[in-house]
């Protein structure tokens, strides 16, 4: 397989950068006008769409026309497979782990509202707020606080290096 | 305290631990910080369910890891000292 092709693969499988699990928000390129659907914002100047992609349903639904972000971006991940750092089949192997981890998570996470497994986290801290601190709270939900500071660490190496 | 093989090592048991995915995670339940061990450290873990010298830990380690003798009592050493610092385990003469 090529590495072109090896990529497409390994992006359609992982969608990571689509549905909000490493962004909450793309940036919008300048003067660049979206396809209907995206919900923008402005911080600090610069135009953003808000993620989830409304047009992200485990593959892209507009590829031909997505936003020129899509088309650019490239995460850590990625780059290190394409540099011969990584293999693609370790990475796919890496992004099922994760993808499987994000399933426990949501159902450790069932009874907290919310659009966005952060936004659940968020709420999961909100509710209990009083309780954080507190040896016991932590061992009752032991299994929650370390998955999603593994998870967390783990996502890390999607971050393009300092 | 100064460390030697006949020191015997304990868990602290305000440390949960989980294994996920085989990576050993580690939550001081105090504190509220999370850690991991690599695989030399989560096989130490393992081995601390009791107390358990310092000679035990690093027969067992080398027993499991191939690590030369003199490197393996230093590497062990130092790292039951690092989590004593931590308050993660505790050391008796």
């Amino acid at each position: 397989m090529s590495n072109t092709s090896a990529a497409q693969n390994l992006c359609k499988n992982c969608g990571f950068c689509c549905d909000d699990t490493l962004f909450p928000h793309a940036v919008i390129k300048k003067d660049e006008i979206l396809p209907p659907g995206f919900v923008e914002e402005v911080e600090k100047g610069k135009r953003y769409f808000k993620l989830p992609c409304p047009h992200f349903d485990g593959l892209c639904t507009i590829y031909d026309r997505r936003p020129r972000i899509c088309r650019t971006f490239e995460c850590s991940v990625l780059e290190q497979c394409n540099k011969d750092e990584t293999s693609f089949e370790e990475a796919a192997q890496f992004i099922a782990q994760l993808k499987r981890q994000k399933a426990r998570i949501n159902r450790l996470l069932s009874p907290y509202p919310g659009a966005t497994l952060a936004d659940r986290y968020s709420e999961f801290k909100r509710q209990h707020v009083a309780e954080l601190k507190s040896p016991q709270f932590r061992l009752a939900h032991k299994e929650l606080l370390m998955e999603w500071v593994l998870f967390k660490t783990r996502l890390k190496k999607f971050s393009p290096k300092d | 305290m100064p460390l030697s093989v006949q020191s015997t090592v304990s868990r602290n048991p305000d440390i949960a631990s989980e294994e996920i995915d085989g990576d050993r995670v580690m939550m001081d339940l105090n504190e509220g910080s999370v850690f991991g061990l690599n695989p030399v450290g989560a096989a130490i873990w393992d081995l601390l369910e009791k107390p358990t010298p310092i000679h035990a830990i690093i027969a067992h380690i080398q027993d499991i890891f191939d690590i030369p003798a003199q490197q393996c009592q230093s590497d062990i050493l130092n790292f039951i000292a690092a989590m004593a610092d931590k308050k993660t385990v505790s050391v008796e003469e």
